[in-house]
């Protein structure tokens, strides 16, 4: 018996609980456990350290599983909130955008003649148009920023592309 | 694959469908099922990666709830578990970089193992079993406080959560290596440690 040999136990008796080991390793492990007092004590102690730390117990408070779970139904509802808020907007908009189609021509007519009692090139008269087309979009899109940055900050939550798919 | 695992796999993920269906519509029953069900085996592992039992409540409160506003991304061909615990090493490490700058993968700083496993007694037993499971469990413990938080982490999950090291290493985002490596390593210090201790 070698030094190479007490050295191929002490990792087969790692690698028989981490991983297991094939048959004929086992059988060779077991040979030397027979004849080496001192591996043998090893694969003793490696067992013991196992059962140990599975042995060890880590108490949950049982206020911590209430006070989560009452955590996760406000915040369930508040999504549930913002969520049907954010249904509303968007029926909003698109009633916005529909009327906004429907009456395009009747607004162009209309800064069209403003623009010409006002003796205005076409050039500012139609700017003026298209700023009044954008300006309840940008409205709108402010609203939905400020809403999100203050969920944000309230939730303290992290980088908002952040995902948890596994690899 | 014979018939009846192919039968066994088939119906795992149906339940994992299932549990993904649920997830999406954030039903609350569910949630609370979920709570029940996976608390200890969350709070364990929390426990044994901060090495602290306050800032292991503060993690688990918070993995619920990402798992509550992720739970479109969880992806029913894999098991709850593994995305569960990925999610909860996420948050320790978002925490241990705001606490300090560190990251996960150097709190095998020496610095860690200062702070104590504040571990409570065992439940109530007789006063024989107790005083030999304490004294163990102490023991343990102690042991346990002089490892860095990755070989920590690598025996909970692999001799606490039973899980295959693939698994493990799809949770610590690490390589199949690395898993072994911190595996094999963590066994043989706590050994060695609970060694001199005898």
């Amino acid at each position: 018996m070698n030094n190479d040999d007490h050295a191929r136990a002490e990792k087969l008796i790692l690698e028989a609980q981490v991983e297991g080991t094939p048959e004929a390793d086992r059988a060779w492990l077991d040979a030397h456990l027979e004849t080496c007092e001192s591996c043998a004590g090893k694969a003793r102690s490696t067992e013991y350290t196992l059962r140990a730390f599975r042995a060890v117990s880590v108490p949950v408070d049982s206020e911590l599983l209430g006070s989560t779970r009452l955590r996760v139904y406000l915040r369930a509802r508040e999504l549930s909130d913002q969520r049907e808020r954010r249904w509303g907007l968007i029926a909003l908009c698109a009633m916005s955008w529909l009327v906004g189609i429907a009456s395009a021509p009747l607004a162009w007519w209309m800064f069209k003649w403003l623009g010409k009692e006002a003796g205005l090139p076409p050039l500012v008269w139609q700017t003026a148009l298209a700023l009044w087309w954008m300006l309840p979009a940008g409205f709108v899109a402010a609203i939905v920023f400020w809403q999100r940055e203050r969920a944000q900050g309230q939730n303290g939550q992290g980088t908002p592309h952040e995902t948890y798919e596994e690899h | 694959m014979d018939a009846t695992t192919y039968q066994f796999s088939i119906l795992m993920l149906s339940e994992t469908q299932e549990l993904a269906r649920g997830l999406r519509r954030r039903e609350p029953e569910l949630f609370d099922r979920l709570i029940e069900q996976y608390h200890y085996r969350l709070f364990r592992y929390l426990f044994h990666l901060t090495g602290n039992r306050e800032t292991a409540e503060d993690l688990f409160q918070e993995t619920w709830i990402r798992v509550l506003e992720k739970g479109h991304q969880y992806d029913a061909r894999r098991r709850f578990e593994t995305w569960l615990f990925s999610i909860a090493r996420h948050l320790a490490v978002d925490y241990f970089r705001k606490a300090g700058p560190r990251a996960l993968d150097s709190l095998d700083d020496p610095g860690l193992a200062e702070r104590a496993l504040e571990l409570p007694g065992p439940p109530e037993r007789p006063p024989v079993d107790l005083l030999v499971e304490g004294e163990q469990s102490d023991r343990v413990n102690a042991a346990l406080e002089q490892l860095p938080a990755l070989y920590r982490e690598a025996l909970v999950l692999r001799f606490s959560e039973d899980m295959p090291l693939e698994e493990i290493a799809a949770v610590t985002s690490a390589a199949l290596s690395t898993v072994k490596s911190r595996v094999y390593r963590g066994l043989q210090a706590l050994r060695d440690s609970l060694e001199t201790t005898l």
